[in-house]
């Protein structure tokens, strides 16, 4: 595999609107007046965008086009899966960027694909928004990507306490339309969940 | 699978529990408490549902030669069940002797004389199922998709040579070069004759479906196995579809794989060696496997 490498590139990408729209949706409401004495809310970092693989033969414009198409995809998925207002019931838009076939499948696994195990948490924040892109490239023709991604968050539940949730693995892209879309995913969610264990003296 | 995984994981630290309360003393000062966090997978493709019938076919084009002008030395017919992760392959022995528009004739003659609609027509007739897909590919094609692996393991029922890769096939599981794993397609000097080689066919396609699970996280090794089977494959897919199929394929369980080589009475024919296929064990495999992809009656044979 030698052949598909390239120096890695590192773009942060999607930071304005990431952390602009978890900013707004995690930290304060339309009606409340700027100046107002308030405890800082932490902000959600911004998404990472790092080609990784297969795009050496495209020149820089193409290749910064492409991670923004799919970072704006990305972006877009962890807003609606993982920040937003909470508490709140509904996480299916988190989908809209899927292929129909992998959006019902989602729609299956939205326990792990999205933050519907913290429902009822009253903010969730990202701690880690990291995508690494491998594409697969035919001669001049962008026709898929992987995005292997490495994505951490948490969660202020009700009692105050934080719990923390990380989403690992890939996500499958391809180019359609002039339009990215997922059609398919390969991950594991950490929920924060905890088994414990207790030993007794 | 969220339970199971949730209790596949508590059983993997229980062990370390135990040995941890074990080497607590009972004086310790308080209570310990482990807390362990649950992680559950979820993966899918969108590459279709329920079962996708695939007719693989392996030509002994030259090069310089179109795929369709070459024998299909290599026929498998596999099945792919997206829902459970289930596979079978039912092979066909190349020498299998058929009836052709022209007359009858080894199986591995019909892409040569009515292209691949012509040979998924014959398995259709043997077999009862109708592949949804055709996919061909030559001497370089096999040897570029492997080249994308390194290398691959096979299991061989029985030692024998390959001398043209000057190597000795070891009983059980062997690493095998893209090159080596040519030579094992290929050999024809084995005990089980055209069933044996079939069987190896069989062995190849597990070997590539165990290296794609064990690697697809790796950077860039899907693309790399997309675009070698784009370049080394001929079928009706758009490149788009083919990088689809290639990681769908990571959900099938090589666990759940199954196989079996269509049974038959060697003969010949008009000097050439031939086999009379099985008919009946084979349309008793397509009726057992079409709706799931599961050989649950085993492979019925004799």
């Amino acid at each position: 595999m030698g052949g598909m490498g390239h120096p890695r590139r590192r773009v942060t990408h999607g930071a304005a609107g990431v952390a602009l729209v978890a900013g707004v949706l995690a930290g304060c409401s339309p009606d409340e007046v700027p100046g107002e004495q308030q405890t800082p809310t932490p902000r959600s970092v911004a998404l990472r965008v790092e080609s990784v693989s297969g795009a050496d033969h495209l020149d820089e414009e193409d290749r910064t086009a492409l991670e923004t198409e799919i970072g704006d995809v990305l972006s877009h998925y962890v807003v609606r899966g993982f920040l937003g207002d909470f508490p709140r019931r509904e996480f299916v838009a988190s989908f809209e960027s899927f292929t129909s076939g992998a959006a019902r499948h989602a729609a299956r696994d939205i326990e792990q694909l999205t933050a519907a195990r913290v429902q009822d948490a009253t903010a969730v924040r990202a701690t880690r928004l990291d995508a690494d892109l491998s594409f697969l490239v035919d001669g001049q023709d962008v026709i898929g990507a992987t995005a292997a991604v490495r994505f951490a968050f948490e969660a202020t539940m009700e009692d105050g306490k934080p719990r923390p949730l990380s989403l690992r693995g890939r996500f499958l892209l391809e180019e359609g339309a002039g339009e990215w879309s997922i059609f398919g995913y390969d991950v594991a969610l950490d929920d924060g969940a905890t088994l414990e264990t207790g030993v007794a003296p | 699978m969220t339970r199971a995984s949730r209790v596949r994981r508590l059983a993997r630290w229980l062990p370390l529990l135990v040995a941890v309360a074990l080497v607590v003393p009972a004086s310790s000062v308080r209570p310990a408490a482990i807390s362990l966090t649950t992680v559950e997978r979820a993966s899918a493709v969108d590459f279709g549902d329920g079962v996708l019938w695939v007719l693989a076919l392996g030509s002994d084009a030259r090069p310089g030669q179109e795929l369709t002008d070459g024998h299909t030395d290599a026929i498998q017919l596999i099945g792919i069940n997206w829902r459970t992760g289930h596979a079978v392959a039912i092979g066909i022995p190349r020498d299998s002797w058929v009836r052709l528009p022209d007359g009858m004739s080894r199986i591995n003659n019909a892409v040569i004389d009515g292209g691949t609609d012509l040979a998924a027509h014959e398995v259709a007739e043997l077999v009862d199922i109708t592949p949804d897909l055709v996919l061909m590919t030559g001497f370089d094609g096999f040897q570029a998709m492997l080249g994308t692996f390194g290398e691959i393991e096979v299991d061989s029922a029985f030692s024998f040579p390959l001398p043209e890769v000057d190597l000795r096939v070891r009983e059980g599981r062997n690493t095998l070069t893209p090159r080596e794993a040519l030579a094992f397609a290929r050999s024809r000097d084995l005990p089980g004759y055209d069933f044996a080689r079939s069987a190896h066919h069989q062995q190849l396609l597990l070997g590539a479906l165990r290296e794609l699970r064990a690697r697809a996280d790796s950077e860039g090794f899907m693309e790399g196995v997309a675009l070698a089977a784009i370049g080394g494959l001929e079928t009706d897919l758009s490149p788009g579809e083919l990088y689809r199929f290639v990681h769908a394929l990571t959900l099938v369980d090589a666990g759940r794989v199954t196989a079996c080589v269509i049974g038959g009475t060697p003969g010949t024919e008009f000097g050439a060696s031939v086999v009379y296929p099985d008919r009946p064990q084979a349309q008793q495999l397509g009726a057992d496997a079409r709706e799931d992809a599961r050989l649950q009656g085993g492979c019925r044979a004799g």
